[in-house]
C-alpha cells in the first residue's frame, strides 16, 4: 500500500502582479524520487518553496507527512531538507562549523552532532575539506555542502532545486549514487533539474509543470512498460533482403539506417525482444551489434511538452 | 539550550568574535586609556580623561557600531542568500531573534562592558545614582540595538512585500534613528544620574519626583521603568516580526495590546494632580481642567499616529484584503483576524479614544470642541489621502516607491505649501482668485489640518484631495481580476 508523503490540492500562488500556480493538484508517494520538470518560468521553484513551507500560497492546501504546511510550517521544515537553486553559505565559517550550526538549528541532539556531521560529510564527499572555510570552495564543492546542510537532520522529505548545477561529471555521478542511496533508505525526494538524462538515473516519477499548471504526472516504470524502445541492430553487409526481413517482423517499426545499423522502434515486451533476437540469429542475419536505448523520462517529457499526449 | 546560548548566537560568535579580535580589543583599549590617563596635554586630571575616553569609546563602539551591526544582521542573511537555510530549520523565533540581536552585537558589548567598567572605576565610590547611570548606559545600548534591528527587519519585510529582493542599504536609516534615540537616553538620563551623585540637593534638582496618574514616583526609578517598558516592547516586536518571517500564523493581538499600553502609559504623564471643574473659568481653562480630557486626548493622538504610521507602512498587496474579505464571508474568524492589517486593528482604538474625548469635551468644553473638531476631522481626511496616495505609488512604482514615497511627503507637506505661500503675493493673483473661488481662504488649510470652527471651510480641500487620491487608487491599484479564489487558505 502506498502512502502519500505530499498532497497538494488546488494550490494557487500569486506574485503581486501575476498568478504563477493555478489550481495545482497532485500527490507524491512516500519513498519515491520525483523529477519536477518544465520550461523556465513554469513555476517549479515557487512550487518547491510552497512545499517546503517557505512561501504561503493564496489558496489551496499542502499536506506534508499528514501536516498542513500552512498551520504547521515548522513541523514541515523539520521533516524537510531543502536546497534552493540560489542558496548561499556562511563564507566565513569552516565546513564543519556550517554543518554543526545547521545541526543545532535542526535540533539534532547535541551528543549526536559530531557523528552526524562526519556522516553527512562522508555522504557528500567533503570529509577532507571540513576545516576549510566555505568561502574558499569551488562551485561544485559549495553544491555538495549545500546538499549536506539539507541532509544534516536526516529528513524524511528532501527537496533539491537544481542540485547538479555547477558540478563536474564525477560529482554528478556521486550525486546520482547518493540519491539512489537515499531512496534505498526510504526517503521521499523531489528533484528539479533541466538535465533529464541525469534525472532518469534515479527518478521513479515525473511531474511536469507548464505555465503554472500540472501538465502531467507520470509513474516512469508504468510509462516504460507502455512505451516503445529504440533498437539499433548492426548487420554486416546490410542489404535489401535484410531490410525486407526486418520490415516483416512483428512489433518492429524500422525508422531508418545509419551505415550498417538498422534503427527501429520495438513495442513488444522484454521476452518478445529476446525472441526477436533469437529469430534473427536463427535466420542467419549477420548481426554484429544489438543495443536498446530507452529515454523514458525524456520521451515522456517530450510527449507532454509537444502535446503528443 | 537557553534563548541566549542559541545556535544563532554561537554562529554569530564564530563570525563576529574570532580570537584575534578578542585579544586586540583590550590591548587597544588599554593603550588608548593609558595615553588618556597620562598626559594628553589638555590639562585634564587622569581619572577625568579616562572617564571621557571610556565614555566616548562606549558611545562610538556600542551605540554607533553596535547599531550598525544590529541593522545589518538581517541584510547579511539576505545578501549571502542564507536566510532560507534558517527559515527552513527548526530554530524557534525567540532563539533566532535573540541570537541574531545579541550575537551580531556581541563584540561591541565585549568592548562596551570594558568601557563601562573603566568609566565607573573613575568614581570614588558607588552611590545610588551611579547604579542608575550604569543601567542607563546599558539600556541605551540595548535600546539602540533593538530599534536598529527592529526597523531593519520591518524595512526588509516591507521591501519584500513591495517587490524588492535584496537587502542592500536597508540598515542605514534605522541605524540613524536608533543611534539618535540611544544618544538621548545616554546623554540625558545617564548624564543627569552621574551629575546627581554629587549631592542629594543636586539629585533633587536634576531628578524631581515624577507624577504619573497623580502619584509621585522616584524619578530615577520611574525613568528606569519607562526605559524597561520600551525595551520590553522592542524585544516583543523583534520576536513577532521574526515569527512572521518564519511563516508562523501571526495575529495582531500583540499590537492590539501595545496600543492601549502605550496610550495608558503616556496618558498617565498628562494627568493633572489638581484637576476638576473650575467655576467661571473660560473654555480653554475648562478644557485643561477636566481630568479625563488630557489622557483621552493623549490616547487618541497616540492611537491616531500609530494608525497613520501603520497605514503608510502596511503591505499594499491587495491579496491580503481579498483574503480578509473571503475569510469574513466564510466566517473564518481566525483567518480574518490573521489577515487584518495593523491599521485596521488600530482603528477601533482611534474611535474608542476619540469617542471618550468627544464625550468629555461635550461635558466640559463644547466651545473648545467646536474649534478642535474640524482639525481632527481634517487630520482623518489627510491621513486617508496619504494612505490612498502612498498605496497607489506602491502599486504603480513597486521598487521605486522607496524613493517616490518620501518625495511625495516632501512635496505635499513642504515644497507645495511653500510654493503656494510664495505665490500668494501679487504675482499670483490668479492663484489667489482660484483659492477664493474654492472658498478655502488661507493656503495652510489646503495642506494641513487647521484649527477653526468653520467646518466646511476647513474640510473642503482635504475632502477633495482624499476623494481624488481614492479615485487614483481605484484606477491604478485595484485592477479587476476574477481569478482570485473565493476561499481563503
Amino acid at each position: 500500500m502506498t502512502i502519500a508523503m505530499i498532497e497538494v490540492e488546488k494550490l494557487n500562488f500569486d506574485y503581486p502582479d501575476k498568478r504563477v500556480l493555478h489550481d495545482v493538484t497532485f500527490s507524491i508517494n512516500e519513498g519515491s524520487v520525483t523529477a519536477l520538470v518544465g520550461p523556465n518560468g513554469a513555476g517549479k521553484t515557487t512550487l518547491l518553496r510552497c512545499i517546503a513551507a517557505l512561501d504561503r500560497a493564496h489558496s489551496g492546501k499542502i499536506t506534508i507527512g499528514g501536516k498542513d504546511a500552512a498551520d504547521f510550517p515548522r513541523d514541515v521544515h523539520h521533516m524537510t531538507g531543502y536546497l534552493s537553486d540560489f542558496f548561499g553559505l556562511y563564507d566565513g565559517l569552516s565546513l564543519r562549523q556550517c554543518l554543526t550550526y545547521m545541526a543545532w538549528c535542526q535540533k539534532v541532539p547535541a551528543s549526536e552532532v559530531p557523528k552526524r556531521v562526519a556522516d553527512v560529510a562522508e555522504q557528500v564527499g567533503i570529509t577532507a575539506r571540513l576545516e576549510e572555510k566555505a568561502g574558499t570552495l569551488s562551485r561544485g564543492y559549495r553544491q555538495r555542502l549545500g546538499i549536506g546542510l539539507a541532509l544534516i537532520h536526516n529528513p524524511q522529505l528532501i527537496i533539491l532545486d537544481e542540485p547538479a548545477s555547477g558540478m563536474d561529471p564525477d560529482a554528478r555521478i556521486a550525486l546520482s549514487q547518493m540519491i539512489r542511496g537515499l531512496r534505498a533508505q526510504g526517503k521521499t525526494i523531489i528533484v528539479s533539474s533541466h538535465i533529464l538524462t541525469e534525472l532518469e538515473d534515479y527518478c521513479t516519477d515525473m511531474l511536469v509543470i507548464k505555465d503554472g499548471r500540472v501538465a502531467q504526472q507520470v509513474q516512469l516504470q508504468e510509462y516504460a512498460a507502455k512505451t516503445v524502445r529504440l533498437l539499433r541492430i548492426g548487420v554486416s553487409g546490410l542489404g535489401v533482403s535484410h531490410m525486407n526481413l526486418f520490415m516483416a517482423l512483428p512489433n518492429l517499426k524500422v525508422t531508418g539506417t545509419e551505415n550498417n545499423v538498422v534503427v527501429a522502434e520495438f513495442s513488444g515486451s522484454e521476452q518478445e525482444q529476446q525472441d526477436l533476437l533469437k529469430n534473427l540469429m536463427a535466420q542467419g542475419v549477420p548481426i554484429f551489434s544489438f543495443t536498446t536505448s530507452q529515454h523514458t523520462l525524456q520521451d515522456a517529457y517530450m510527449d507532454v511538452t509537444s502535446g503528443r499526449k | 539550550m537557553t534563548y541566549f546560548l542559541t545556535p544563532e548566537f554561537h554562529h554569530q560568535l564564530w563570525s563576529k568574535c574570532p580570537p584575534y579580535k578578542l585579544v586586540a580589543a583590550p590591548v587597544l583599549l588599554l593603550l588608548l586609556w593609558g595615553i588618556s590617563y597620562g598626559d594628553l596635554g589638555i590639562g585634564l586630571p587622569g581619572p577625568v580623561a579616562l572617564r571621557i575616553g571610556s565614555l566616548y569609546t562606549f558611545l562610538i563602539v556600542v551605540l554607533i557600531w553596535g547599531s550598525y551591526e544590529a541593522s545589518i544582521a538581517m541584510d547579511e542573511e539576505i545578501k549571502s542568500r542564507t536566510w532560507d537555510h534558517q527559515r527552513v530549520s527548526a530554530i524557534s523565533p525567540a532563539q533566532l531573534a535573540f541570537g541574531k540581536l545579541f550575537g551580531s552585537t556581541s563584540y561591541t558589548w565585549y568592548v562596551g562592558l570594558m568601557c563601562i567598567v573603566a568609566y565607573f572605576s573613575t568614581f570614588d565610590h558607588a552611590q545610588r545614582p551611579l547604579v542608575y547611570a550604569a543601567f542607563f548606559m546599558l539600556a541605551s545600548g540595548l535600546f539602540a540595538h533593538f530599534i536598529a534591528f527592529l526597523l531593519s527587519l520591518s524595512s526588509f519585510a516591507a521591501r519584500a512585500r513591495h517587490g524588492a529582493v535584496t537587502g542592500q542599504g536597508a540598515g542605514f536609516f534605522p541605524c540613524i534613528a536608533a543611534i539618535m534615540c540611544s544618544f538621548w537616553i545616554n546623554e540625558n538620563l545617564r548624564q543627569r544620574a552621574v551629575n546627581a551623585h554629587v549631592s542629594p540637593d543636586v539629585e533633587r534638582r536634576l531628578f524631581p519626583d515624577f507624577s504619573w496618574y497623580g502619584h509621585d514616583y522616584d524619578a530615577f526609578a520611574f525613568a528606569a521603568v519607562a526605559v524597561t517598558f520600551f525595551l520590553f516592547w522592542g524585544i516583543l516586536a523583534c520576536y513577532r516580526v521574526i515569527r512572521a518571517e518564519l511563516r508562523y500564523r501571526v495575529w495582531p493581538w500583540v499590537w492590539m495590546i501595545f496600543i492601549p499600553s502605550l496610550s495608558i502609559f503616556l496618558a498617565g504623564c498628562y494627568v493633572r494632580t489638581r484637576g476638576g471643574m473650575v467655576d467661571g473659568a473660560d473654555a480653554a481653562e475648562k478644557f485643561q481642567s477636566v481630568d479625563a480630557i488630557p489622557p483621552f486626548l493623549c490616547a487618541f493622538l497616540v492611537s491616531f499616529l500609530l494608525g497613520y504610521a501603520t497605514l503608510l507602512s502596511e503591505s499594499s498587496d491587495r491579496r491580503k484584503y481579498l483574503r480578509l474579505g473571503a475569510a469574513l464571508r466564510a466566517r473564518k474568524w481566525a483567518h480574518a483576524f490573521e489577515n487584518t492589517p495593523l491599521w485596521m486593528a488600530t482603528l477601533p482604538y482611534v474611535l474608542l479614544f476619540g469617542a471618550g474625548l468627544l464625550y468629555n469635551c461635550l461635558q466640559a468644553a463644547p466651545l473648545r470642541l467646536a474649534e478642535y473638531g474640524p482639525a481632527a476631522a481634517g487630520a482623518f481626511l489627510f491621513a486617508a489621502r496619504d494612505g490612498f496616495a502612498v498605496h497607489t505609488l506602491y502599486n504603480i512604482l513597486r521598487r521605486r516607491a522607496a524613493y517616490a514615497v518620501p518625495l511625495y511627503f516632501l512635496v505635499m507637506y513642504g515644497v507645495a505649501p511653500l510654493a503656494f505661500a510664495a505665490l500668494s503675493g501679487d504675482i499670483a493673483a490668479n492663484t489667489r482668485a482660484l483659492m477664493n473661488y474654492l472658498d478655502v481662504g488661507a493656503v495652510k488649510e489646503v495642506f494641513y489640518p487647521h484649527r477653526s470652527s468653520e467646518w466646511l471651510r476647513v474640510l473642503a480641500m482635504p475632502m477633495l484631495q482624499a476623494l481624488l487620491a481614492a479615485l487614483l487608487f481605484i484606477r491604478f491599484a485595484m485592477k479587476s481580476d476574477d481569478s482570485y479564489p473565493k476561499a481563503p487558505t
